[in-house]
């Protein structure tokens, strides 16, 4: 105990007085005033859509007042709608006519729209038209939740998980390796192969200064973004596995390198490789197999349940953590032995 | 005992040898001298004697026991200090000696007794990069001795050292001998070894050359020699020739009788004299 402590309070001693704290401490900084101040707690991300119904019985028109939609998207001729859509390329004009038994649809949209979008928008208009006509009724789709409805998330906070698992997490990746090229440099590992040191102590003291400076970085940010009233345990869990998970992950990389220059290639393509289940984040319907595979998707997702609860239970979440931690961890344990506690041997 | 047996080894794995058929025995509470000019392969035994380097073939052994069987309670009792200083840049003196002390399961020494020892101690709370090379190398024999070690390694430990500093490093090494402690000293500075070695191999291209004590080399190999300093082309230059020897007595001769001589000394023979008669190269090369 007593090396470790001894190996902790060198490691955090030396992290501190390296530059890249004050980076660190600064985006902490940008980070808050960025999630407080410009990301807006809500806006708009669904599409414009012009109306112009120009069938006599007027049944679109009125059911889509009914469902509230403004006298601005509701058009009176066919030349008013394809101005609107002009003038709003990204928006998309409704023409519905009515010429005989069947109502007819046509969409104006400057661009293309993926079948899936053509065949929701589809859906969504025969819904209340149904009544009105003799359309076939059926089963054609349904809406499934697949968890339970929760209170919606701002946007802004809805960016801290993100921030959380591609900041704060994969800082002890970032700062292991370069503690790592920093001992390279002066050579003290050398030193520290003629001690009874030996490699589990060096390892778990990196995890553990990583874990705590995460710890800490992670509490800093989400205080002021998210709130205080927080499942601490739930949380301080997370970032702690997440941080020492990512540290063993750092070392076995750096392992591999001399300097920082040689790592930045690999480890820059490593993280951007990681940061990958952002897109799932924002688009959960894109989640190929590969992406569910890296440790940040999981991660992720966890987070975003820890902060903003939905009732989903946690256990697999720990589980896979903990299993991740364990497997870095002996993986680290190898390749610090052999790469650098037996070097010339 | 330490026991150093048969020892090679070959970096390239081509056959080429770094140290070919080093032997020797070192007794408890000796200083044995490792001399040897840069490149000699003085580290490489120091490295394989202290693990850092594999056994690749020979033995070594410590009361008896292989250092391939050693574990990890052996660092314990062993201190080492490097030719070139490796220590934390970003942490001062006292932290670097502080933190290392920290590893060892043994008590170990009070961090500023150890600076003051080495004239550190109003530098303990400056941080390593801005010491000289001359501090970083009295502080990196201070951590060798932070765990009171019965064995020292110690590789060049009065280099970039000024000669007060170095004559108060090897009064420390001469305590620690005085306590009982094994030191194996590693050097190409022979007054450093004929001042406080008790026996002194010598390392060329390596292999040991010669091994003795200074005073038995030097009634063993020592010859009367004459320094002679003479100007030739408007430079001073300097010789020396071994009066045993008659091609050094007529060179002599020659010299006397055509340059113009400005001094002329007679002496005994000195460790790095006999080093070049044995290996025809110079210590300090």
């Amino acid at each position: 105990m007593r090396r470790f402590l001894s190996l902790f309070m060198q490691d955090l001693v030396v992290v501190s007085r390296n530059a890249l704290m004050w980076v660190v401490v600064g985006a902490l900084v940008v980070i808050i005033m960025v999630v407080l101040f410009l990301i807006p707690a809500d806006y708009d991300l669904e599409d414009t859509y012009y109306f112009y119904d120009a069938s006599k019985t007027g049944y679109l028109e009125e059911e889509a007042r009914r469902d509230g939609l403004e006298d601005e998207f509701i058009l009176g001729s066919l030349e008013e709608l394809e101005e609107a859509v002009q003038a709003d390329p990204g928006s998309i004009g409704i023409y519905f006519s009515d010429s005989g038994e069947r109502p007819q649809i046509t969409i104006l949209h400057y661009g293309t729209i993926s079948e899936q979008n053509l065949n929701l928008i589809a859906a969504a208009l025969e819904e209340p038209l149904r009544p009105y006509y003799d359309l076939e009724t059926g089963d054609g789709y349904r809406v499934e939740y697949l968890r339970p409805f929760s209170a919606p998330v701002p946007q802004n906070q809805n960016a801290v998980p993100p921030l959380l698992a591609f900041e704060v997490i994969v800082l002890g990746f970032l700062m292991a390796a370069v503690l790592l090229f920093q001992e390279k440099a002066d050579g003290v590992n050398r030193a520290y192969r003629v001690t009874p040191g030996g490699t589990s102590p060096y390892i778990l003291a990196k995890g553990a200064v990583f874990s705590l400076i995460g710890l800490f970085y992670g509490l800093l940010m989400i205080m002021p973004t998210v709130g205080v009233s927080l499942n601490y345990p739930a949380l301080i869990l997370a970032l702690i596995l997440g941080c020492f998970l990512y540290t063993c992950l750092g070392l076995v990389v750096a392992a591999f390198f001399n300097n920082i220059s040689e790592w930045l290639f690999v480890g820059i393509a490593l993280l951007m490789v990681n940061m990958t289940p952002i897109i799932s984040y924002g688009w959960p319907s894109f989640s190929p197999a590969w992406i569910t595979y890296i440790p940040s998707y999981p991660i992720i997702f966890g987070l975003r349940e820890i902060l903003f609860p939905t009732g989903r239970d946690l256990t697999s979440l720990y589980i896979y953590l903990a299993a991740a931690a364990i497997l870095s961890y002996l993986l680290c344990h190898l390749v610090v032995h052999f790469k650098l506690m037996r070097e010339g041997r | 005992m330490i026991e150093v047996k048969n020892l090679y080894h070959d970096y390239t794995g081509k056959g080429k040898y770094a140290v070919m058929d080093v032997s020797f025995q070192i007794d408890e509470g000796e200083i044995f001298g490792f001399l040897g000019p840069s490149g000699a392969g003085k580290s490489t035994v120091q490295n394989i004697m202290t693990g850092l380097l594999k056994l690749q073939r020979g033995e070594v052994l410590y009361g008896g026991k292989k250092v391939s069987e050693i574990r990890r309670a052996f660092f314990n009792h062993i201190g080492v200090s490097f030719e070139h200083p490796n220590l934390y840049s970003k942490l001062s003196g006292l932290e670097n000696l502080r933190y290392y002390a920290g590893l060892f399961d043994v008590p170990t020494r009070p961090p500023l007794e150890l600076l003051e020892l080495v004239d550190l101690r109003e530098a303990a709370n400056r941080k390593v990069a801005a010491y000289s090379k001359g501090m970083k190398q009295r502080l990196v024999f201070a951590r060798a001795l932070i765990n009171n070690p019965g064995i020292l390694f110690l590789d060049e430990p009065t280099a970039s050292l000024d000669p007060v500093t170095a004559a108060k490093v090897k009064n420390i090494i001469l305590q620690k001998r005085s306590e009982g402690a094994t030191v194996f000293l590693t050097t190409h500075n022979m007054y450093t070894a004929e001042e406080i070695c008790d026996r002194v191999a010598f390392l060329d291209e390596g292999s040991i050359v010669a091994m003795d004590s200074p005073r038995a080399l030097k009634l063993k190999y020592g010859e009367q020699s004459v320094r002679v300093e003479y100007y030739e082309n408007g430079n001073v230059k300097s010789k020396l020739y071994f009066l045993a020897r008659e091609e050094d007595r007529r060179a002599l001769q020659e010299i006397i009788d055509s340059k113009e001589v400005q001094t002329l000394h007679s002496q005994e023979a000195s460790l790095e004299q006999i080093f070049i008669r044995l290996t025809g190269r110079e210590l300090s090369a």
